[in-house]
């Protein structure tokens, strides 16, 4: 029998749908728009392909905020392509974090270097069935139920839904409960601390040494209600420390990187604003806002280089690349979406900036310095379509992606300079896509 | 595309588009901006019309482009901010049962104020009647996450109801 309390609801939906008047075809107007979409994209591909302007400084952007530090500025080889943004994003709220006073980076300007050509073609097509299969992943990832490190593995409980590999363990969450995803610290040579319910995703240090993440206050239904608390564990000393972020949604928080004892993080507030870059320190009382009022999707490992989102609209989104220490843009683009960098900040890894219900089909390495497209990875014809979910760079030169196919899930491994890509996990079964099993495979949350 | 693939998109929109019209509104609560998030599916189902090749999967790829897209207005304050001024007629059932209907459109009320995730949970399953398998391919989650947010919804909207009908009862009292 059901529940009355369940009909009544169908039936209130039902009223208020039945009350939605019959309207003209819809058909000219979205083939229209698609169109639209589709010349947009041309034209900034034509754009990016042959204007020599000067880059304007993206909006938002507050330049006289930025301090040198002394270091080189990152100096592109060319000037980059330029487009225009379609609509402006509102202006970040920041009230509520201390400004920094100036940036603390002593890393050295490694992107400003001449590094070696890329050789062989820039677009690469990818059959996920007909790639030859080379050595596993260099970095601990999850295949099958077990999480295989470094000359270590772990079997975990299946429907783990991140993976955070440390210097001795991994950090890993099952399947959303009722008011958060459980959360376990698993020992490489054994044991496992359960360490409750979090409301954000574990994220490590690239170099192991730190892992983040987010817990909150939920109520009896398990609504987050706040407030939002970031957690820093030291794997070294074993000590974590936490930050209060009021009016932080804990689940939308985004850890941009996680560098010796700091976190560069953005994240929505309950009012719906965003919250633009920060930074928060381990032992700090507080988190202090990035000079720039970065609307950030990536920033690099080194802290150098960051993916600005400048303007957004319903068909995508462009992102100026800026050169943190100076506050100068790189260049910007229309083309692509930022999803991460490698870690001297020397490549970005770019999905399309529009991407539909099921996920980008292609995926590019673009040059940090001046956004140059170094590959371009697609599908390889019309019938066999690629999907390109999640990406991590496993060295300077080689980049992890998780593609799906056909209902399967592989792990690829593209190497920038040679343009070359294999499997690091074979295509298997399952994917997020389709239905049926989900991916064997998920990469780490590295930044 | 081709004209016969176009031709299959635009029979597709004159057959679906009204279904997916409801549905819209059951997500945005404005008419106008129903019609918007139902045009930017259908031509981004446009671009990837080439990509559909089971006809079956094709009202459920929109449906989750629908979700996903309105996920991300909600995520924009300035979106949020707009109103639609456009009167919609009475749904017919008013005038069968005034009160029952007073109670269902309380209801109605509640679930405009359920997070994005959640609202669009109930109504893939409870307007659109899909499985948890269903709603958890379109909301591109877990099954268990469906349940949870389903779960967290119906708790608040029982919870939110009675507090209704008892500061009612004590306003008349």
């Amino acid at each position: 029998m059901n529940d009355p309390f369940d009909d009544e609801l169908r039936r209130s939906l039902h009223d208020q749908a039945d009350r939605i008047p019959r309207r003209p075809d819809f058909s000219a107007g979205a083939i229209s728009r698609a169109r639209g979409i589709r010349r947009r994209r041309q034209v900034a591909g034509v754009v990016a392909a042959t204007a020599l302007v000067a880059i304007a400084v993206p909006i938002g952007l507050r330049l006289g905020d930025m301090v040198s530090n002394g270091q080189d500025p990152i100096t592109p080889p060319t000037t980059g392509p330029t487009s225009v943004p379609t609509e402006t994003l509102p202006t970040p709220a920041t009230e509520t974090v201390a400004t920094q006073t100036a940036p603390t980076d002593t890393s050295p300007p490694s992107p400003s270097e001449d590094p070696p050509q890329p050789s062989g073609p820039v677009d690469v097509t990818l059959d996920l069935a007909e790639l030859s299969e080379g050595a596993a992943p260099a970095i601990p990832y999850l295949d099958n139920g077990t999480v295989v490190g470094d000359g270590w593995s772990v079997d975990v409980p299946s429907g783990v839904t991140a993976v955070a590999p440390v210097t001795d363990g991994v950090y890993v969450t099952g399947e959303w409960e009722d008011n958060g995803w459980p959360l376990t610290r698993y020992a490489a040579d054994g044991g496992s601390d359960d360490l409750g319910v979090v409301q954000g995703i574990p994220v490590a240090s690239a170099d192991g040494r730190w892992v983040t993440y987010v817990t909150s206050e939920t109520d009896e239904f398990g609504n987050d209600v706040g407030p939002a608390t970031l957690v820093l564990v030291d794997e070294e000393s074993g000590e974590s420390t936490s930050v209060e972020l009021p009016g932080a949604v804990a689940s939308e928080l985004s850890v941009h990187t996680v560098v010796d004892g700091t976190v560069y993080f953005t994240y929505d507030r309950r009012n719906g604003e965003f919250a633009v870059l920060q930074t928060w320190t381990a032992g700090d009382a507080s988190p202090e806002l990035v000079p720039g009022s970065f609307h950030a999707s990536a920033v690099s490992a080194d802290t150098r280089v960051v993916a600005h989102i400048t303007s957004i609209d319903d068909f995508g989104a462009s992102t100026a690349v800026i050169d943190r220490v100076t506050g100068e843009p790189l260049w910007e683009t229309s083309d692509f979406h930022i999803y991460g960098f490698s870690p001297d900040g020397r490549y970005a890894w770019a999905g399309p900036a529009y991407v539909d219900g099921a996920g980008p089909l292609s995926a590019a390495i673009l040059d940090a310095r001046d956004g140059d497209v170094i590959r371009e990875y697609t599908s390889p014809s019309n019938r066999i379509f690629v999907t390109f979910m999640d990406a991590v760079f496993e060295d300077g030169d080689s980049v992890l992606v998780r593609a799906e196919q056909d209902g399967g899930t592989a792990v690829v491994r593209c190497e920038v300079m040679s343009g070359e890509c294999e499997a690091a996990a074979p295509l298997a079964d399952g994917s997020a896509i389709d239905a049926g099993p989900p991916p064997p495979y998920l990469l780490p949350e590295i930044r | 595309m081709n004209p016969d693939a176009e031709a299959r998109f635009c029979e597709f929109v004159a057959a679906r588009q009204q279904a997916l019209l409801r549905t819209a509104y059951l997500l945005t609560s404005e008419l106008h901006s129903a019609e918007d998030l139902v045009q930017i599916s259908l031509a981004k189902a446009y671009l990837a019309w080439d990509r559909l090749r089971d006809p079956q999967a094709v009202e459920a790829y929109v449906r989750k482009i629908m979700v996903n897209e309105h996920t991300s207005w909600w995520r924009r304050a300035w979106r949020r901010n707009e109103r639609s001024t456009d009167e919609l007629p009475e749904p017919p059932s008013v005038k069968d049962d005034p009160a029952a209907f007073e109670r269902r459109d309380e209801m109605w009320e509640l679930v405009q104020t359920l997070p994005p995730k959640q609202r669009a949970a109930v109504v893939l399953r409870y307007y659109e009647d899909m499985s948890e398998a269903e709603t958890a391919r379109v909301l591109g989650c877990s099954i268990g996450t469906v349940k949870s947010q389903t779960h967290r919804a119906l708790g608040a909207l029982r919870q939110r109801l009675a507090e209704q009908g008892q500061s009612a009862k004590g306003g008349a009292a």
